[in-house]
């Protein structure tokens, strides 16, 4: 069961780098969110299954099962859990893929915070 | 049963571009239409509502990021592809935050074209999930409801249209006391122009003058086709002072805007009739017989001007109209 309480909702957080994690979490935590994390793509797998977060924000380059991965079985095991991909790299070509693999939004490192927040409450009050 | 063809207009400044996707969408059975830069793209889209447009990104001018939150704000359901050769991440990811169904990369892969235009963005009404299925019946309503909403030929609002706009005005005078002014419109002489050149030449010169008076008034006011040679505008949050500028301002650059046919540019004028709640209409069909007959003064008394409707008129209506 969910904690009711005053939370705007539960975000996933992914991404093989620990201090991406910590300062996502960090932040989307002082925002009033529920925050998860998992350090790699089958780990964030297990949690959608067990927890059924609200949000994900997944990173493109992860070792083993990439974001890319990730994101095509994420869609295939529920088509409307939004996606949000995070990348340092500047790829076009991959981040087109995402958006057809289903993402709605792709967020760049260095992050725009104020973005961020703007593109999570947006989605979850659809 | 099939849909019939999905009209796609090509937005590029290339016009190798436009050769190459427009031959290859036309042969796949797509109604194809271009336009070389982003401002002509809004004109097309305002006159011709395509299904999808495929916009290029980088045009001189207005770009395809600037022309795309403008295109979705006249057609919010129209699917619209970026077409770019950069490989641009931040541009990409801000043209799907923007509305963009997706980003076509140049050298073009054909196939991949050929796939989502026809499974994913033109599903047939049968197919797919029960999601896709009322997703498609869902725009197919919206196409159907345009297509009573609107005229044909300009693209404009039809009678009907207009008359439902008039309503929601009305309603909104009743709550809030917002004014609203309706001018209706008519092209003097225009019977001169089919008689002369032809219907085909008049059908151009109304779709000109739809595009002019479109161009020429604010983006809430609705510019309709009423019948025929007849025009309306309703100018919503507007006092008759202000429609009486505007509608001066129609009257000029009507005047002033060089129309063709097929001996060459020619010019044209028009009247214009226009009605206010001021005279107690309270309905649709009240306000449109005053306007007409404020219209039919602006014919009576020379043309090419504008005449606001009195009351006093219908208290000495038999000596004045008879004059």
């Amino acid at each position: 069961m969910k904690e009711k309480g005053s939370s705007k909702g539960t975000l996933l957080v992914v991404d093989d780098e620990p201090a991406v994690i910590l300062i996502l979490s960090e932040f989307l935590a002082r925002e009033g969110f529920r925050v998860q994390t998992a350090s790699s793509g089958a780990r964030a797998l297990e949690k959608v299954k067990e927890s059924k977060p609200d949000m994900v924000l997944l990173d493109i380059a992860m070792p083993e099962m990439d974001g890319m991965e990730t994101l095509r079985r994420l869609k295939a095991l529920d088509p409307k859990l939004p996606v949000m991909m995070i990348t340092a790299y500047r790829d076009g070509e991959k981040i087109v893929e995402t958006f057809r693999l289903g993402a709605f939004d792709c967020l760049f490192k260095p992050f725009d915070f104020q973005y961020l927040r703007t593109a999570i409450l947006g989605q979850l009050l659809r | 049963m099939t849909s019939g063809p999905g009209k796609i207009l090509i937005v590029d400044d290339e016009k190798d571009v436009v050769l190459v996707l427009g031959e290859f969408l036309t042969r796949e059975g797509f109604d194809v239409s271009s336009a070389s830069s982003g401002e002509e793209a809004l004109k097309r889209v305002r006159e011709t509502c395509p299904d999808i447009v495929l916009l290029d990104m980088a045009m001189p001018g207005m770009n395809g990021l600037e022309t795309l939150p403008a295109l979705k704000k006249i057609a919010p359901q129209m699917v619209v592809l970026m077409i770019t050769a950069y490989r641009d991440a931040e541009k990409v990811v801000e043209s799907f935050r923007l509305g963009a169904s997706d980003c076509l990369f140049k050298p073009f892969d054909f196939n991949y074209i050929r796939e989502i235009l026809k499974a994913k963005f033109l599903p047939v009404l049968s197919s797919g999930s029960p999601g896709a299925e009322s997703e498609h019946l869902k725009k197919y309503l919206d196409t159907s409801r345009y297509l009573v909403m609107h005229d044909g030929l300009t693209g404009l609002c039809n009678a009907l249209g207009l008359s439902k706009a008039v309503e929601q005005e009305l309603e909104r005078y009743r709550r809030y006391q917002a004014s609203f002014v309706l001018a209706l419109a008519d092209l003097d002489h225009f019977k001169n122009v089919n008689d002369r050149f032809g219907h085909q030449a008049g059908d151009r010169v109304l779709q000109e003058v739809a595009s002019v008076l479109s161009r020429s008034v604010r983006t809430l006011d609705t510019v309709a086709r009423y019948g025929g040679e007849e025009f309306a505008v309703l100018f919503p949050h507007t006092d008759l002072e202000g429609a009486r500028v505007a509608c001066e301002r129609l009257l000029r650059v009507v005047r002033e805007t060089p129309f063709s046919s097929p001996s060459g540019k020619i010019s044209m004028t028009m009247s214009l009739g226009i009605a206010t709640l001021a005279h107690g209409a309270s309905n649709w069909d009240e306000l449109v017989g005053q306007a007409d007959k404020a219209l039919y003064r602006a014919k009576e008394t020379g043309r090419d001007r504008l005449v606001v409707f009195d009351a006093a008129w219908g208290r000495t209506s038999q000596q004045g109209l008879a004059s």
